[in-house]
């Protein structure tokens, strides 16, 4: 957020926000106290559970004081008091977005993101200047394809949502640079506290758009504010970028279920504007995939998704990208390897779920101009009606994973994981996957002949999809040489994860981390490949 | 009855005996009516057939079909025909859709360029289109959504008889839509002490009630022929109820759709009604009476190509369905009903409410098949 816009955006959110409150007040008066009752349940039992993290007895006293305030409080009290809870949540949830830090950054963004992805701090980065250390070419690495030509055009035409699919917490830090490549301006987009916590990372990101979620705040006022807060950004022109998903895809699937709040903001930021007027009203969802053939996190990742404590824990703090070297090794390798990370920008949608073209304009299943602003009429008036756009958002969800489904690119990681998962497990069909992933031992090993042909099964299956333009395929995949994918897939497995995920020794193949061969394999999951009970 | 002081105009399409009644209603209710014919050439199922481009109906064709819709004794008087597809559009804001499934695509190609965003269309069709390919079917409601930009879409099921509705006996039906002020527009024009007009979100669920529900009706009319009691056609209805759910449960169907209007209240009506033309079909075969599968009547076209495809979807996807199977082994492969009759005798016992689905089939992948008709540019 620029400074010149925050005073403004500030004030906006508190008094949406508040009259949001009252309106609900209005109608039930028991409103008010189930809500400040809520927010002090809700906050006590994060600092109960969360002791040592920043700013928890300066949060303490400050609940004390709403506790204080509350007893007794007459119905104008309660909103004061429940204006002073929107407004501390509203100015720690704003961006500090500085122009100038921006323009440094983005100027050097390849070498900076470099930086920050060699886990090097900035004291040892400013002992040694202006020498560099051998840092990794990541700029070479990152492809981005698909419908970039679009997405730069809309720019122009409107505010764009990017709603792409979430594997890895380096994601931002590759749509970041992504974005400064295809000539975009930044994108404002909400990043959970743990991401500040990195030093390097945390001071880059706040000032290139990130604005703070603390995801261990669960009461609804919360929620609001920062739905309110991307809301009023949106019709303040900033482009944000949105991980509809909410969390990385512990299971490694494509994301299935979107969180609906934050993605329905791009349908009320559109309302605001056609109600204020204002020139480009229009806003544009575009979904991408970000592909990856390692994912940094994997081996985290899949033990969080097979505990089923992915919601209970939803913050890992402990993973592999709060180690630096872990960072480090695993961006050489991928360099080193060539195995480069794709990001795949798809078609962009209305916020109601239709196709845009490029002159910005909704185009209907016959090609034909939709004049959208009729979707918000009741009684040919322009009305905000929260059920009826709740269920316009679902639509939007409904096409977002379409295109994620479509825009997925198989790699050879996925197609052999997903054969070998496939050839194992049909030697166990009545084992229940915790029994299979556990009692399949070390030692379960297939013959390469047999791999071979399980993998050319599964590319004709791939090729039948992106024939029918429901999958892309890597260029090696593409290909269609059963040992090129072999090969490079064994490679890239072998390479990074503390254990290979699949290792040949002689004329057999070794599953070495089933954890790992699940994660994998599951990005496949979803296309009614044969092998799909798991 | 309308609260409103100036009901906007009611627009059908198509010539069902429920429209009949409801257009008495509207016009009691002080609505205009405008009514327009379907008659339309049949569209083909898929784009590459259609090639994209809207069935050449001339305007005298139409206005021709108008003025037969019209002349049907069984609209009531004060309905007007409207001119054109374009007049309806116009001047009706919400549409009432009674064309058969295989002519719906082509009514909705014809009205695609005059709807608008805010048009809510509601439909009473009881089938599921051929699509001949992944996915094996489409609901009318997804054809809507290929061929035109309408959102609000909903489905009007249920046991409601309409010439019990015409002469004043207490009725009911369910609208089924996400979109609460398609049920509200209904309710205010139509909605009575003696029509009672439930809601739900299910859209979903409804239209399958709808489509399913006519091969449940032969398997009643099965059990009625061979002689069995009240107890087997009510131990047959509540399975195909938690037969209806499962096939539903791939789809994001709600299993307590199926106890509601669209699926026990349209399968008591069946069993209680005396020509019921499903339940008729099921006693006739039994008597050995072939089923006119190339050529059915009318009013059993929808209702059997809705079992052949049902059938085959829930063979592909191994969804344990053992009635609607068995219903069409009968029907569409002649199989003997007796050898039909010991094998679903057969089929194991478990919880009454267990609902299996095969994985793959949860994945939705065959739903995320390439869009057929007109779902892309």
């Amino acid at each position: 957020m620029r400074e010149a816009d925050k005073e403004r955006v500030l004030v906006e959110v508190k008094s949406r926000v508040m009259d949001h409150v009252v309106h609900l007040a209005d109608k039930d008066p028991a409103y008010l106290d189930n809500l400040i009752h809520e927010v002090i349940y809700f906050e006590e039992r994060r600092l109960d559970t969360h002791k040592s993290a920043p700013g928890v007895e300066e949060d303490r006293v400050w609940l004390g004081a709403i506790r204080h305030r509350f007893k007794d409080a007459s119905q104008p009290e309660k909103k004061r008091i429940v204006a002073d809870i929107i407004g501390r949540h509203a100015h720690e949830v704003i961006g500090h977005f500085s122009e100038p830090v921006y323009q440094l950054t983005t100027s050097v963004v390849p070498t900076g993101l470099g930086v920050i992805l060699s886990g090097l701090s900035p004291l040892k980065l400013v002992r040694n200047f202006p020498n560099l250390p051998d840092l990794p070419d990541v700029a070479d690495n990152i492809r981005i394809e698909g419908e970039v030509e679009q997405l730069q055009a809309l720019d122009k035409l409107g505010t764009i949502v990017l709603v792409p699919t979430h594997s890895s917490n380096l994601d931002s830090l590759v749509l970041g640079y992504s974005i400064f490549q295809m000539g975009l301006p930044p994108y404002t987009y909400g990043a959970g506290l743990n991401l500040f916590s990195h030093k390097m990372l945390g001071f880059f990101m706040h000032r290139l758009g990130a604005y703070k979620v603390d995801r261990l705040k669960q009461h609804s006022l919360y929620k609001e504010v920062l739905k309110t807060y991307a809301t009023i950004t949106l019709e303040e022109g900033y482009d944000n970028l949105f991980f509809p998903g909410g969390t990385r895809s512990r299971s490694g699937a494509i994301e299935r279920k979107l969180k609906m709040g934050l993605l329905g903001c791009g349908l009320s930021a559109y309302y605001h504007n056609l109600v204020n007027g204002k020139q480009n009203p229009k806003v544009f969802i575009v979904p991408a995939t970000l592909n990856y053939q390692l994912v940094l996190e994997a081996e985290n990742l899949i033990d969080d998704h097979l505990k089923e404590a992915g919601k209970s824990r939803y913050i890992i703090e402990d993973d592999e990208f709060s180690m630096p070297t872990r960072i480090y090794t695993f961006m050489r390798n991928l360099v080193s390897l060539n195995a480069h990370v794709e990001l795949r920008i798809s078609k962009a949608l209305d916020p109601f779920g239709n196709d845009v073209d490029m002159d910005g304009n909704s185009r209907d299943g016959h090609g034909r101009v939709i004049d959208i602003e009729r979707y918000l009429y009741q009684d040919g008036r322009l009305i905000e009606d929260g059920a009826r756009d709740h269920q316009y958002t679902r639509e939007l969800a409904d096409r977002i994973v379409e295109a994620y489904y479509r825009d997925n690119v198989a790699f050879s990681t996925h197609v052999v994981a997903w054969t070998i998962y496939r050839m194992l497990r049909a030697e166990h069909p009545k084992w229940d996957l915790y029994r299979y992933l556990r009692e399949t031992a070390m030692d379960a090993a297939i013959p390469m002949v047999e791999v071979y042909r399980g993998v050319e099964e599964t590319l004709y299956q791939l090729k039948k999809l992106a024939e029918e333009d429901r999958i892309r395929l890597s260029e090696v995949v593409r290909s269609g040489d059963v040992e090129r994918v072999v090969a490079i897939a064994l490679k890239v497995f072998g390479c990074y994860h503390t254990k290979p995920v699949l290792e040949r020794q002689g004329d057999r193949i070794f599953a070495r981390d089933m954890n790992l061969l699940y994660y994998y394999r599951n990005r496949l999951w979803g296309y009614g490949l044969p092998g799909s009970e798991d | 009855m309308s609260s409103m002081t100036n009901p906007p105009t009611v627009g059908f399409v198509g010539s069902r005996a429920l429209w009949h009644a409801m257009a008495e209603l509207a016009l009691a209710a002080g609505a205009p009516v405008l009514i327009f014919g379907d008659e339309t050439p049949k569209a083909p199922t898929t784009k590459a057939k259609t090639n994209g481009k809207s069935p050449k109906s001339s305007a005298k064709a139409n206005a021709k079909a108008n003025a037969k819709a019209q002349a049907t004794s069984e609209w009531p008087k004060g309905v007007k025909a409207a001119k054109s597809v374009k007049q309806l559009c116009e001047e009706c804001p919400v549409i009432y859709l009674g064309s058969p499934t295989d002519g719906a695509r082509a009514v909705l190609q014809s009205m695609g360029p005059h709807l608008r965003p805010d048009h809510m269309i509601v439909h009473h069709t009881r089938g599921l289109e051929d699509h001949g390919e992944k996915p094996p079917f489409y609901r009318v409601s997804e054809i809507v959504r290929q061929e035109c930009c309408v959102k609000k879409i909903a489905v009007i099921a249920g046991a409601v008889r309409p010439d019990e509705l015409r002469q004043g006996m207490p009725s009911a039906c369910v609208i089924a839509s996400p979109y609460r002020d398609v049920v509200h527009k209904v309710r205010a024009v139509f909605g009575s002490p003696v029509f009672h007009i439930y809601e739900t979100e299910d859209l979903v669920g409804a239209e399958l009630g709808m489509a399913l529900t006519p091969a449940y009706a032969i398997a009643i009319g099965l059990v009625q022929g061979m002689g069995f009691g009240a107890g087997t056609t009510g131990f047959i209805a509540t399975r195909a109820v938690s037969e209806m759910a499962r096939f539903s449960a791939p789809m994001r169907g709600e299993p307590a759709t199926f106890a509601g209007l669209s699926g026990i209240g349209e399968l008591l009506t069946a069993a209680l009604r005396p020509d019921h033309p499903f339940v008729e079909l099921g006693r006739t075969r039994v008597k050995g009476k072939d089923v006119p599968l190339e050529n059915p009547a009318p009013e059993l076209r929808e209702g059997l190509t809705s079992l052949r495809l049902a059938a085959a979807f829930a063979r592909n996807n191994a969804i344990f369905t053992p009635i609607l199977l068995g219903v069409d082994a009968v029907i569409h492969e002649g199989r003997p009903i007796a050898e039909v009759a010991r094998h679903l005798l057969a089929v194991g016992t478990g919880h009454e409410k267990e609902i299996r689905i095969d994985e793959a089939v949860r994945s939705e992948a065959w739903r995320l098949a390439p869009r057929g008709g007109a779902g892309k540019n």
